[in-house]
C-alpha cells in the first residue's frame, strides 16, 4: 500500500536503518518546522482574539462618560412610530418604568412601615404584598420586582412615598394598537426594542436609526382594507375549515401593499417564541404565508403561460389546441377536471382551465423560452418586497431540470412552488400595461414613481390577459367573485398539496384566487389563498377554488372597494337614472 | 520503541513525588491550577443566577464545580506521573470505552435542546463526546507512530478509521461544532505526523468544501453563520448580551459579583464564561486568560518538537492543539469572530465531563513533557 505520508527516519533504531530498503526512504520532512508553523498560527490567532476583545471592551468608554455627565439619565433613542397610509397609528413607543426594591437595603434602613406597604399595594394593584412583605422582613433577597411596566404617574406616586430601597429604571415599550390585524406587517421587537420581524426588522435602520427618531414612518398599508381582508379571510377560514389562509391587496400601478394577511396570526404585543425546527416553522403563527410560503398555486399559472405564448408569438388567442384526450408526459398522465374532450382555442384554454391545452401552449412556447419568461416575470429567486427582512422572503422553487414533463406541469402551476407574493407581483406586472411592478410596504408618493416603464410584456399582451381574466370572472370559474359594477377579472387555482414524503396528497388542496379590478384600467389586485379548504355545505362538491377562494375574494372585494372610494358603476348609473326620472316627474 | 523511552513507573513514595516535582514542567502545571481556580472564582459569579432558575441553593454550582475539580486534579496529577506506556494504554482503553459510551448515548442518552449528548448517571450526567477528545488523540498518535515497514499494521489507516468512527458518532447526536473540533485536532496531529503537503492541502480544501456543503444544505448551520453578522434577530439576543457584557466590563471590569449582563445570559456558566470574566474583571483578565492559553499551546508544541518518541510528540501536540482550538473557539464566539456555538473554555467552564476531560488532557500534556522524557539532540 502506498504510504499516506513520509516515513519518519529520525525515530528509527540504528539496526533498522540498515534493514530498511533504500528506495523507501524519502526526503525526511522537518517536524520541527511544522510544529513551529502550528505554534505560530495559534499565536497569531490568539493575538487576533486579544485585539478583538480589546476593541469591543474599549469601544464603549466614550458613551459611558456621556451617560455620567447627564446625571445618570440615559438618553434613550425612541423608535419611530409606524402609521398606515392615512395616518392611523400601527406602532408606537411608550415610556414606562420598571420599579423594583432592594429588600436588604430597606431592611438596613429600618424596614418599611405597614402603612407604606399598603399604599404601595394601592398604586400597584397586581403586586403580591404578602411575598414582598416576606422578603422585606427576611432580607433574604437582594432584589425584588414591584412592577415590570409602570406608568410615569405610578412611579411618581411610588417615589413620593419615600421608601428607602425602592428604585425605578426607565424603559421603552413598543405597542401595536391594531394588534393581530397587522401582525405580520409590523412583526415585532425583542426585549431590547430591536426589530425581529416584519417592517420593524426590515426597516430597522429607518425606525431605530438615530437620524429619524421621533419622525413617524408611513407605510403603504391601509388599516381599513387590512381589517376588512383579515375579517373576511378569518370567516372563510372557519367556513371552509381551513387550517390557514393568506391574502394580499396590491395597488397595481405603484406596487404598494394595501393589505397583507396570513392566518393563523399572533398578537405582536406579545410575540410568540420563534419556532426551533424547520417543520415547526411552517405551522407557527409567526410564519408569513404571503412572503415566506412556497406553494404550488395551480391554474393561475395558465395566465403566465398564455402571456408567454402571446409575447413570443408562438400562439394567439385563437390558436387551436388539441384537448381531446389526456396526454402522457414523462410518465405522468395529464388530464382535465370536467374536460371538454375537444379541440379548443387558447382563449377557451383559460376559460375552461384546461390542463391539456395549457401543456400544448407550453410546448408551442418551448421550455427554453418558458424558463426565460419565468425569470422575466419575476418567478425566480426572491421578490424584493421593500420593508420585509430578507429572511422572511421565500425563494421560488423551480424545477431543477427543465425537461418535457416539468415544462408541461409548470404550464398549469404544478411542480413549481412560489409564494403568493411571487405570483401576485407577476400578475400585477402583466396587468400594469406590462410594466414591471416592485412591491413595497412603504407609502409611495407620485414623485417617487419611476418615470420609465420597465417593460416585461407588450401593452397589447397586457390588455389580452386582462380580457381573459374578465372572461373567467364573467363566464367561468370566477363567477362567484364577480361583484357587479366593479368590472372584476380573475383566475382560479386549485392545486393538490405536496406530501412531505413526496408526491401529491389528492385529499388536500390549496385554493387560490387572483382578482383584478377594474380590468379596463386596473387599479387593484387581490390574491387569496386557502390552505386545505373543505366544503361543509353538504353538497359533496369538490373544494375547488371557484367554490371557496373565489367567493371569499368576492366578499372581501365587496367590502374593500367602497373603502377605496370606488362606486359600483352599474348601480351608480341605476341610481342616477332613478333620480333623473324623479327630476322628470318633478 | 519502549527500550529507548525512560520507563518511569509511578510510585507514590517520597522519592517518586520528589522526582516528579523535579521533572514536571512547572509553568504548565501552574497554568493548569490557575485556570481551575479561575473557573471556581467565575462560577461564584454565575452560580446564583443559574441557581435561581433551577431552584437550588445560590452556590450549588460552585460547590459542584469544586467537587468535580477534585477527581479532575487527581486524574491530571496521576497521569502526569505516569510513564508514556501507561499513558498510551490509558488513552487507548479510554478511547474504546468512550466509543462504547458514544453508542450508548445514541440509544439511551438524555435529550437537551434537541440533541442527545448526555448519559444520565446517578448524581451527574456524563458527556462522552468531551472525554473522547483526548482519548482519540492518544489512540491516533499511537497508530501514527507505527513505522512504515513491510508487515507492519496500517497505522495511519487505523487512525483515520478511529477519526471516522468518532466523528460519525458525535455528528449523529448531532453536535456539529464538536465534530468539527475533533476533525481539526486530528488534522493537526496528522499534519505533524508527517503527512505530505498534498494531504494537508487537500484536507484543508475538504474542510472548506464540507463547510460550504453544510452551509448550503443545513438550515441550522446557515442560520448560525447568519447570526454572527446579524445581531438584530431574536436569536441574536445571546450574542448581543455577550458583546454588552464585554463592553460593560471595559478595561477594569465592574467588580466581583457586580455584573448585570451575565444575568441575561442563559449559558453564562459554560459557553459564555469568558463574557462573565470580561464583565466583572475587565479586559485585563481577558487578556491574561488569552495569554495563558497562548502560552500553554506554544509551550506544548515547542516542547513536543524536541521529544524523541513519536507517540509522545504527537500526543503532546494534539492535546496542545485541542486546548488551543477550544479556547480559541470559546473566546472567538464571544468576540464575534466566529459563529455562535457552544464550546467550553478548558478547565474554566462549568461542567463535570468537560472538567474531567480537560484533567485527562492536561495529564497527557504534563506526563509526556516531563524532563525525563528522551529528547532528540
Amino acid at each position: 500500500m502506498k504510504p499516506l505520508f513520509d516515513p519518519a527516519p529520525f525515530e528509527q533504531r540504528a539496526e533498522e536503518i540498515e534493514i530498511e530498503p533504500v528506495a523507501r526512504v524519502r526526503k525526511p520532512y522537518s517536524h520541527r518546522l511544522r510544529m513551529r508553523i502550528a505554534a505560530t498560527t495559534f499565536l497569531i490567532a490568539f493575538a487576533a482574539l486579544g485585539w478583538r476583545m480589546s476593541a469591543i471592551a474599549l469601544e464603549h468608554d466614550a458613551p459611558q462618560e456621556a451617560k455620567r455627565s447627564t446625571g445618570g439619565i440615559e438618553q434613550v433613542n425612541r423608535r419611530a412610530s409606524l402609521l398606515d397610509r392615512n395616518g392611523r397609528l400601527l406602532a408606537s413607543t411608550l415610556q414606562t418604568w420598571e420599579v423594583f426594591v432592594h429588600p436588604r437595603e430597606s431592611l438596613g434602613a429600618g424596614g418599611v412601615s405597614p402603612d407604606d406597604l399598603e399604599k404601595l399595594g394601592e398604586i400597584f394593584p397586581r403586586l403580591d404584598l404578602i411575598k414582598l412583605r416576606g422578603h422585606l422582613n427576611e432580607g433574604d433577597r437582594k432584589f425584588f420586582w414591584i412592577a415590570r411596566k409602570a406608568s410615569s404617574d405610578q412611579w411618581r406616586r411610588a417615589r413620593d412615598l419615600g421608601i428607602i430601597g425602592v428604585y425605578a429604571k426607565q424603559r421603552e415599550d413598543r405597542v401595536y394598537p391594531a394588534g393581530r390585524v397587522v401582525a405580520h406587517i409590523v412583526g415585532g421587537v425583542d426585549v431590547d426594542n430591536i426589530g425581529v420581524a416584519g417592517v420593524e426588522s426590515g426597516l430597522e435602520d429607518r425606525i431605530g436609526g438615530p437620524d429619524n427618531s421621533g419622525k413617524p414612518l408611513r407605510l403603504s398599508v391601509d388599516l381599513r382594507v387590512q381589517t376588512a381582508l383579515r375579517n373576511t379571510l378569518s370567516a372563510a377560514k372557519s367556513e371552509f375549515a381551513a387550517p390557514g389562509a393568506a391574502g394580499l391587496v396590491m395597488k397595481v400601478r405603484t406596487g404598494e401593499m394595501l393589505a397583507m394577511v396570513s392566518l393563523p396570526d399572533f398578537d405582536p404585543n406579545n410575540r410568540p417564541a420563534a419556532p426551533k425546527t424547520f417543520d415547526e416553522q411552517a405551522r407557527s403563527p409567526i410564519f408569513n404565508k404571503v412572503t415566506q410560503g412556497a406553494f404550488e398555486l395551480g391554474s393561475i399559472f395558465k395566465l403566465l403561460t398564455t402571456a408567454m405564448a402571446l409575447e413570443s408569438g408562438a400562439a394567439n388567442l385563437d390558436t387551436p389546441l388539441n384537448a381531446t384526450a389526456p396526454i402522457r408526459r414523462g410518465g405522468f398522465t395529464i388530464s382535465d377536471y370536467l374536460g371538454k374532450g375537444r379541440w379548443m382555442s387558447v382563449r377557451e384554454m383559460v376559460r375552461y382551465s384546461s390542463n391539456i391545452a395549457a401543456v400544448r401552449v407550453a410546448e408551442l412556447v418551448g421550455s427554453e423560452r418558458q424558463k426565460a419568461y419565468f425569470e422575466q416575470f419575476g418567478i425566480s429567486g426572491k421578490v424584493p418586497l421593500v420593508g420585509v427582512p430578507n429572511g422572511e422572503l421565500s425563494r421560488a422553487q423551480l424545477p431543477r431540470q427543465w425537461g418535457s414533463s416539468e415544462s408541461a406541469t409548470v404550464s398549469y402551476g404544478h411542480g413549481i412552488s412560489v409564494s403568493p407574493l411571487h405570483l401576485a407581483t407577476a400578475l400585477a406586472s402583466l396587468a400594469n400595461d406590462g410594466c414591471k411592478v416592485t412591491p413595497t410596504l412603504l407609502k409611495v408618493y407620485e414623485s417617487d414613481l419611476p418615470a420609465e416603464c420597465d417593460r416585461i410584456v407588450s401593452s397589447d399582451t397586457s390588455e389580452k390577459i386582462r380580457g381573459l381574466m374578465r372572461l373567467v370572472a364573467e363566464k367561468s370559474s370566477g363567477r362567484n367573485a364577480n361583484i357587479p359594477g366593479y368590472e372584476i377579472g380573475g383566475k382560479t387555482g386549485t392545486a393538490y398539496q405536496v406530501k412531505p414524503s413526496g408526491g401529491y396528497n389528492t385529499d388536500k388542496r390549496f385554493n387560490s384566487f387572483a382578482a383584478l379590478w377594474p380590468t379596463s384600467d386596473p387599479e387593484y389586485l387581490m390574491f387569496i389563498s386557502l390552505d386545505d379548504p373543505k366544503l361543509l355545505d353538504g353538497t359533496r362538491r369538490l373544494p375547488l377554488a371557484g367554490h371557496t377562494a373565489a367567493p371569499t375574494a368576492g366578499s372581501a372585494l365587496e367590502r374593500i372597494a367602497p373603502l377605496l372610494g370606488m362606486v359600483p358603476r352599474d348601480r351608480f348609473r341605476e341610481t342616477v337614472s332613478v333620480e333623473e326620472k324623479q327630476d322628470d316627474e318633478g | 520503541m519502549t527500550a529507548l523511552i525512560f520507563d518511569y513507573r509511578p510510585r507514590l513514595t517520597w522519592g517518586g513525588v520528589k522526582h516528579w516535582w523535579e521533572t514536571v514542567d512547572r509553568p504548565l502545571l501552574a497554568c493548569a491550577f490557575f485556570l481551575i481556580a479561575l473557573g471556581i472564582v467565575l462560577n461564584l459569579a454565575t452560580s446564583p443566577a443559574l441557581a435561581a432558575r433551577t431552584n437550588v441553593e445560590p452556590f450549588y454550582y460552585v460547590i459542584r464545580q469544586s467537587v468535580f475539580a477534585v477527581p479532575s486534579v487527581l486524574l491530571m496529577l496521576s497521569l502526569s506521573m505516569a510513564s508514556p506506556k501507561v499513558i498510551r494504554r490509558f488513552g487507548v482503553l479510554l478511547f474504546c470505552a468512550t466509543i462504547a459510551l458514544l453508542m450508548l448515548v445514541l440509544l439511551f442518552g438524555a435529550s437537551r435542546n434537541g440533541s442527545q449528548r448526555w448519559l444520565s448517571l446517578i448524581f451527574f450526567s456524563l458527556q462522552p463526546s468531551e472525554l473522547v477528545k483526548p482519548a482519540l488523540i492518544a489512540a491516533s498518535a499511537w497508530m501514527f507512530s507505527v513505522k512504515d515497514e513491510p508487515n507492519a499494521p496500517p497505522g495511519s489507516m487505523v487512525a483515520a478509521g478511529c477519526l471516522g468512527l468518532t466523528a460519525f458518532l458525535v455528528a449523529l447526536q448531532p453536535d456539529y461544532s464538536q465534530t468539527a473540533l475533533i476533525c481539526a485536532v486530528w488534522g493537526v496531529v496528522f499534519f505533524l505526523s508527517g503527512a505530505s503537503i498534498i494531504w494537508a492541502v487537500s484536507g484543508g480544501l475538504l474542510a472548506i468544501g464540507g463547510g460550504a456543503i453544510a452551509y448550503a444544505t443545513s438550515p441550522y448551520v446557515a442560520e448560525r453563520l447568519r447570526l454572527m453578522v446579524d445581531l438584530d434577530s431574536q436569536s441574536g439576543y445571546q450574542m448581543r448580551k455577550t458583546v454588552a457584557a464585554i463592553r460593560e466590563g471595559g478595561l477594569w471590569g465592574t467588580g466581583p459579583g457586580e455584573g448585570v449582563e451575565k444575568l441575561g445570559l442563559p449559558d453564562a456558566h459554560s459557553d459564555f464564561i469568558i463574557a462573565v470574566a470580561a464583565e466583572e474583571y475587565g479586559l485585563l483578565l481577558t487578556l491574561l486568560v488569552i495569554a495563558v492559553y497562548a502560552f500553554i499551546v506554544a509551550r506544548g508544541l515547542l516542547m513536543a518538537s524536541s521529544l524523541k518518541s513519536v507517540f509522545a510528540r504527537l500526543t503532546v501536540s494534539g492535546v496542545s492543539a485541542l486546548i488551543g482550538f477550544q479556547a480559541f473557539i470559546h473566546i472567538g464566539v464571544s468576540a464575534r469572530l466566529l459563529p455562535p456555538t457552544g464550546m467550553t473554555l478548558p478547565l474554566v467552564s462549568y461542567g463535570g465531563s468537560s472538567l474531567m476531560a480537560m484533567g485527562i488532557t492536561f495529564g497527557f500534556l504534563l506526563g509526556l513533557t516531563r524532563m525525563d522524557m528522551e529528547r532528540a539532540p
